[in-house]
């Protein structure tokens, strides 16, 4: 032992050694390696910068490969390709589209520089037709307004014909979408990501390095060698890389430390259970995890060493503890030690309660820890609600904002994160709990039900209380009426034999997940009110000089934008740069109806951008027309008089001289609030308005004194809804809560009363209330998750406890449950499945046969205006927008005539073409209505192309629901919510119902195994109780009859035997006794005869017969032990055994009976010296007693108390009078009709002869207790 | 005895006067400190000046839109801003930083300024634009962009 301690120490000493040795070497080397840095410097920024350059032109090559490999691959794939027929086009158009995949924009040319087919990409014009013969064979770049490509293009023969191959790889987008959908990540976005450091790329062959003395250029070069681009990136600082080798040096000398922490943690930990005294060792161990977790805090490990959406603390954070749970991660690392607390906590406290003698305690004992212990709890209660709060309110996930079954990494963490969390909370509460139920008097205690009922209304009863005592209670009374109705389920009636084992830690954690999501929808709903609050308030905020500001600061952006400079120098059209610099402007963020558009140096029109038709161009251009030397702002009123509008203007100049101007319009409406003209996809998120809520959701309602003067929303007021409106009752800061029917859905409505420029206006913003399908897809969505998380944790155990899970599997039980989820599952989701796919399609059908009319409308209006009229083409197309609301595009072939959005096709947004596919089919296969879905930048989008006859012209009007609201009675979203809340709710019931039905099928089967094996180890007292009838029944009494008939031959044999053996013993013993009895005979007879003759031998013949005599005696006196040694007891097996494991195989036999069985052991291992099958049967003897005094409650003790193991065993009988008391333990006593008295005494005389003891501690008229005290192994 | 009685009231008096008169500064204090929109943008150009967002995380409203070079842009609630800031001026260490243009008679003050700052050992500028709004009777931040 000494030994082992020593050896052990050793490790230790050299482990931590080894760690302190790490952290001398890296103080030492570290200033090392600063002043070879230093010294070095040189060298390493050349070697640095190459590194770097090397990856920029690896990330290129990367791209150019793969259009070079999709390039030999198409030539292989078309060279044998016709074209003479269309259905040879056709097949072309085809095969190009396989690639459409892979993100490439792929074109194919004749000789003549004629598009002859192309994919369902971006097709590239003007400049990548100009680049065609240039580049023949090379890699380049090729921009198109918003897009930059990596382009490559080669000749290829097909059918001895030359034609050119054109493709293009998207590379760069000067736009961003705040679409939720909107996937893309810039190559110099990707770049600097990678390498940490800003990449700037020019994709122009004559763009020139950079004089920026602080950034590295360098040419981009193609296949050729030839130059196509100009990258540039900072270059490495000294300063930032001597920071760096600093900050790796005090990064691994914090780990080193966190490691050496640990490790004092395990060398002390087998120091800490010797520690006798129980408050001290808890204690210690909590400082020590405390200690952790500020050693973690201290050296922001480890989020120093992650740097992703874990660690951002715009994902969630909180300055709880002083930045303790400031990022996902610091806060998943809490709650773990937490756990690691309150895992301790617990492990002390049952110890505590084990062993605990509380037969004395009184009420007052009870009143002194009932009232702390409450009032504890309903904090902890409290405390939780809190967290969860801050989980919602103090994070940018939306945990229900959008339907998506699994959720990206950080929502994930922070899913895991409130699990623990909800654990330790209900763990710890049950720790209370079980401290309550302790310090219940006994007396009460068996009355036991009826005490929990009184106990579960007077806490629920105070826990309303505490409620209305808090100005701002956490949660609501049905949160609170659930949490403790699951403490009182778990600790008083799952939980007390159940605890330590694979269901209570299920039990505890699925607890655990109810409770913390009821808490996390709560919130929810709470975030998603004060939506409607924010939208409110934003809608007010805004006022005029901050509009003066955006146009001021958006003139000053722009000035400066060097990519607007350099597009004024190409001479290309501006109208993506003004798009560009819309988009990023405060004005496009804060819903201000703006314009921003490009003159040149003679001020003529260059390219433009506005989010309205509203801008007047004209006073634009009057504007411009004076004198524009600097940066000047004008306020026009509208000829309205409702409206203000700025019109700023500003030089655009590089070196002194002025290349263009850029004029900024922006509309200062009180009363805007929204942007109708702008389509979904560009509608900007405003989140502070609308986080929790999508905009399109809410309804928002415009009243100016006491009149509706505008809506928002597709619901319309009646004159009642008005009125209720208008009536509501107003707070002192002026603002009002109500709930309104609005077209038959119940709907939450905020009302916020201002008063702006003497006009009283309120602003009423209303959400629809989620109905019971779309409540239960919230909870199901992230209880899934939870259970999702405990099944793999479940997994990880079953890896460890393989033969366990595998008896568990194969149990009849459970295979029953198996079977009756999948006969009922199967059909469920088949049904579901199909249902789905049929809302699917009716939707799809609904959806094109809408599109279809539009485009039929279309087609009858231009054509009747065509045929009745002389105005041209364009205006007619653009009447028709107008009047029908209708917005369309119009290709002949494939050439786009006109766009109602064709601002969108002018600044390269949308699409100014057919693709390859719609080409196909419309164009050559002259289908009359092609419906198909044609996603945009990933957002969803249906596009229906529809052949028009207008003249006599063929063309084909495009009308898609991107720009045309078409609703479909229920959305796939809205069934994906629907299917997935009462598929789950079913999920969850059948699984209940399941379980409940198996364990009444298979409940007789148990009990009559469990009898069996009573059976088998010699307790023919054993009887199934089974009232149902059938076949089961049938076989528990014909069991029951089988033991009733074993016990009775048993006892037959016995007594059969008995009375043999005593005949043959009986035989044997007169035999035996005879022989030394008849010289004993002879003996006397001689003695008589010598002295009735007066021999004169008398005196040797009286010493001979005496001496005769005595040692037949002797010979009697053996024969009597030898029979006395016969009918001793059998030998015991003593050996080292485990009593707990025993203890707990006797008690495993009595699963099935109808009582509470309650089994403490302070440890999992107690070693004794003992007969294992005998000490199974004293317990079995102890419990099948008190089953036959009507115990219903029997509980079974076991504790180590110095060298002894000491077992308890209590029941709440009929107790043993006091005058029988001392007879229990005696040989044949019985106070049972059909016992032999037995039981105990041989109990007893096992015990002793182990060196234990056995006694009656106590026993009462409703309480019996035996108290067994063995002494431990050594 | 009557003098030594007299006297212990007196001073007792004086000290609730002067009691109350702190309070009433205290008190006086807190209200200008959420109603004067000049005395926040001092805090607030003296904190990100410094680096330390405690000087003005006083002044973050429940929802703050945030937008900063390191591409952060979004709204925060007052936890979130302020650890975001944190982060954000911990990794641009500021040099300098002025607010040059503050407009405070208006329902919604703004400001703007430019700031010199120090990212991995290059020197950059930014302007910085910072709203306020009147929340509850009290001024708070509702914008911070640093772009």
């Amino acid at each position: 032992m000494v030994k082992k301690i020593l050896i052990r120490k050793n490790r230790y000493i050299l482990f931590f050694s080894f760690l302190l040795l790490i952290i001398a070497v890296s103080a030492v080397i570290s200033p090392i390696l600063i002043s070879n840095e230093k010294k070095d410097w040189e060298l390493i920024l050349t070697d640095k910068i190459e590194q770097t350059e090397n990856f920029i032109n690896q990330a290129f090559e990367k791209r150019y490969l793969l259009l070079e490999d999709t390039f030999k691959k198409l030539k292989r794939e078309i060279k044998n390709q016709a074209l003479l027929t269309i259905n040879d086009k056709k097949i072309l158009f085809e095969k190009l589209s396989y690639y459409n995949d892979r993100n490439l924009s792929i074109q194919l040319y004749d000789d003549s520089l004629k598009l002859i087919a192309w994919n369902d990409r971006q097709i590239l014009e003007n400049v990548g037709i100009i680049k065609l013969n240039g580049w023949i064979g090379q890699a380049f770049f090729s921009g198109e307004k918003l897009i930059t490509y990596l382009s490559f293009t080669d000749t290829l023969q097909i059918n001895n014909g030359e034609y050119f191959l054109l493709l293009s790889l998207p590379v760069e987008k000067s736009f961003t979408l705040p679409s939720h959908e909107y996937i893309w990540e810039n190559l110099t976005d990707s770049l600097s990501q990678a390498l940490s450091v800003a990449v700037q790329i020019e994709y122009s062959q004559f763009a020139k390095p950079g004089k920026d003395g602080r950034k590295y250029s360098f040419a981009l070069l193609n296949n050729f060698n030839n130059k196509i681009g100009v990258t540039s990136f900072d270059k490495p600082s000294i300063d930032a890389s001597l920071n760096l080798i600093k900050n790796e040096t005090w990064m691994l000398q914090s780990i080193v430390i966190i490691i050496a922490f640990l490790g004092i943690g395990l060398f002390c930990s087998s120091y800490l259970f010797k520690i006798k005294s129980r408050p001290l060792k808890l204690f210690i161990a909590l400082l020590y995890l405390a200690a952790l977790r500020i050693l973690f805090f201290y050296f922001e490990i480890p989020s120093s060493l992650i740097n992703n959406s874990l660690t951002d603390a715009s994902n969630f954070s909180s300055q709880f503890g002083y930045g303790i749970v400031r990022s996902p991660l610091e806060f998943t690392i809490t709650v773990l030690l937490l756990l690691a607390g309150i895992q301790l906590c617990d492990k002390y406290a049952d110890e505590y309660f084990t062993g605990l003698d509380d037969s004395k305690k009184g009420w007052l004992n009870f009143t002194i820890i009932f009232i702390p212990v409450i009032f504890l709890f309903l904090l902890i209660l409290r405390s939780l609600g809190a967290s969860i709060r801050s989980v919602i309110f103090d994070s940018t996930i939306r945990y229900f904002r959008e339907f998506s079954i699994w959720p990206g990494s950080s929502s994930l963490l922070m899913c895991i994160n409130i699990l623990i969390l909800g654990y330790c909370v209900v763990l710890f509460s049950m720790m209370l709990a079980n401290l309550v139920y302790k310090s219940i008097p006994l007396g009460i205690r068996n009355k036991k039900y009826l005490f929990l009922l009184a106990l579960f209304i007077i806490i629920q009863f105070i826990g309303w209380l505490f409620d209305v005592l808090q100005r701002d209670p956490q949660g609501t009374p049905l949160i609170r009426f659930i949490f403790i109705s699951i403490l009182f389920v778990l600790t008083f009636f799952i939980l007390d034999k159940r605890k330590k084992t694979v269901i209570g830690f299920v039990s505890i954690a699925f607890s655990a997940s109810l409770i913390t999501v009821s808490y996390l929808t709560y919130y929810n709903s709470e975030i998603e009110r004060e939506s409607l609050k924010t939208t409110a308030q934003e809608i007010t905020r805004t006022d005029e000089s901050l509009v003066e500001f955006m146009v001021y600061q958006t003139l000053a952006k722009i000035k400066q934008d060097e990519n607007v400079i350099s597009s004024f120098f190409d001479g290309s059209d501006l109208s993506s740069d003004a798009f560009v610099a819309w988009s990023n402007s405060m004005l496009y963020r804060e819903g201000i109806r703006s314009a921003i558009n490009f003159y040149d140096s003679k001020k003529n029109f260059v390219g433009g951008f506005q989010s309205s038709g509203l801008i007047n161009n004209l006073e634009i251009t009057r504007i411009l027309n004076s004198q524009v030397d600097s940066l000047k702002i004008k306020k026009q009123v509208d000829v309205y008089g409702d409206r203000l509008i700025y019109y700023g203007s500003a030089p655009i100049g590089l070196d002194n001289e002025i290349v263009g101007y850029v004029t900024v319009t922006a509309i200062y409406d009180e009363d805007f609030f929204n942007y109708p003209e702008l389509p979904k996809f560009l509608s900007p998120s405003r989140a502070g308005i609308s986080s929790a809520v999508s905009f399109d959701k809410l309804k928002i309602f415009d009243f100016h004194n006491g009149e509706l003067v505008r809506s928002y929303g597709d619901v319309s007021l009646s004159e009642s809804d008005e009125n209720i409106l208008l009536n509501a009752s107003f707070s002192s800061h002026n603002e009002a809560w109500m709930n309104l029917d609005l077209n038959n859905e119940n709907h939450l409505v905020y009302l916020l009363k201002v008063n702006n420029n003497g006009k009283d206006k309120i602003i009423a913003v209303a959400l629809e209330g989620k109905n019971f399908s779309w409540n239960l897809s919230d909870f199901f969505k992230i209880f899934f998750i939870h259970t999702f998380i405990i099944l793999i944790l479940l997994l990880i155990y079953a890896l460890f406890k393989f033969n366990q899970i595998i008896a568990l599997i194969s149990s009849y039980k459970f295979r029953l449950i198996g079977a009756f989820l999948i006969v009922s599952l199967v059909p469920l989701l088949l049904v579901a499945i199909y249902f789905r796919n049929l809302t699917e399609s009716k939707n799809n059908e609904l959806v094109e046969k809408r599109l279809i009319e539009l485009s039929q409308q279309v087609e009858s209006y231009i054509n009747y205006y065509c045929t009745t009229s002389s105005i041209n083409e364009q205006t007619i197309y653009e009447k028709a927008t107008n009047d029908l609301n209708i917005s369309f595009s119009l290709f002949d072939g494939r050439y786009f005539i006109y766009g109602s959005n064709k601002i969108y096709s002018d600044i390269g947004l949308l699409p100014q073409f057919l693709s390859g596919f719609v080409y196909s089919k419309c164009v050559l296969g002259k289908n009359q209505n092609l419906f198909i879905k044609e996603p945009f930048e990933n957002i969803p989008v249906n596009n229906i192309y529809h052949q028009a006859k207008i003249g006599s012209k063929e063309y084909i009007i495009q009308v898609s629901d991107m720009f045309n609201k078409v609703t479909v009675p229920l959305s796939d979203v809205e069934l994906d919510i629907f299917l997935f809340g009462i598929f789950s709710l079913a999920l969850i019931l059948l699984i209940v119902f399941s379980t409940l039905l198996a364990e009444q099928i298979s409940s007789p089967i148990r009990k009559i195994t469990n009898a069996t094996k009573s059976v088998g180890s010699g307790d023919l007292n054993v009887e199934v109780n089974y009232n149902a009838r059938g076949e089961i029944k049938e076989l528990v009494d014909g069991f029951n009859g089988m033991v009733k008939k074993i016990k009775q031959s048993q006892a037959e044999i016995a007594e059969m035997e008995r009375e043999t053996a005593w005949k043959e013993m009986a035989k044997q013993v007169a035999h035996e006794i005879k022989n030394p009895l008849t010289p004993m005979k002879l003996n006397v007879q001689q003695l008589i005869t010598a002295y009735k003759d007066k021999s004169a031998k008398f005196d040797s013949i009286f010493e001979k017969v005496t001496s005769t005599i005595i040692s037949q005696i002797e010979i009697l006196k053996n024969i009597a032990s030898e029979f006395s040694n016969f009918a001793r007891m059998p030998r015991l097996n003593i050996e080292k055994i485990n009593a707990v494991m025993i203890i707990r195989k006797a008690l495993d036999l009595f699963a099935e009976e109808k009582l509470v069985l309650l089994f403490e052991s302070q440890k999992d291992e107690i070693l004794i010296e003992a007969d294992k099958d005998q000490l199974e049967r004293t317990i079995v003897n102890l419990v099948r007693n008190s089953i036959q005094a009507d115990a219903k409650n029997i509980s079974v003790s076991l504790w180590v108390d110095q060298e002894s193991c000491i077992i308890r065993v209590k029941d709440d009988g009929t107790g043993i009078s006091r005058e029988l008391i001392p007879k229990v333990f005696d040989e044949n006593f019985t106070t049972k009709k059909h016992g032999m008295g037995i039981g105990l005494s041989i109990a007893k005389k096992f015990i002793e002869s182990i060196g234990g003891n056995i006694s009656l501690e106590n026993s009462l008229n409703n309480m019996t207790v035996f108290l067994i005290i063995i002494p431990l192994s050594e | 005895m009557k003098s030594g009685n007299s006297k212990n009231r007196n001073i007792f008096f004086r000290y609730i006067i002067f009691f109350q008169i702190v309070c009433a500064a205290g008190l006086f204090a807190q209200e200008l400190k959420g109603k004067d929109p000049s005395q926040i943008f001092a805090r607030i150009e003296e904190g990100i000046a410094d680096g330390s967002v405690d000087k003005f995380s006083c002044y973050f409203s429940s929802k703050n839109y945030i937008s900063l070079s390191n591409g952060t842009a979004g709204y925060y609630s007052s936890n979130q801003s302020y650890y975001v800031i944190k982060d954000f001026l911990s990794i641009c260490v500021p040099s300098s930083f002025k607010l040059t243009n503050i407009v405070t008679e208006t329902k919604s003050p703004f400001a703007s300024g430019t700031i010199k700052y120090t990212s991995k050992g290059i020197r950059k500028t930014a302007t910085v634009f910072i709203t306020l709004q009147m929340v509850d009777n009290q001024l708070c931040i509702s914008q911070i962009t640093i772009n």
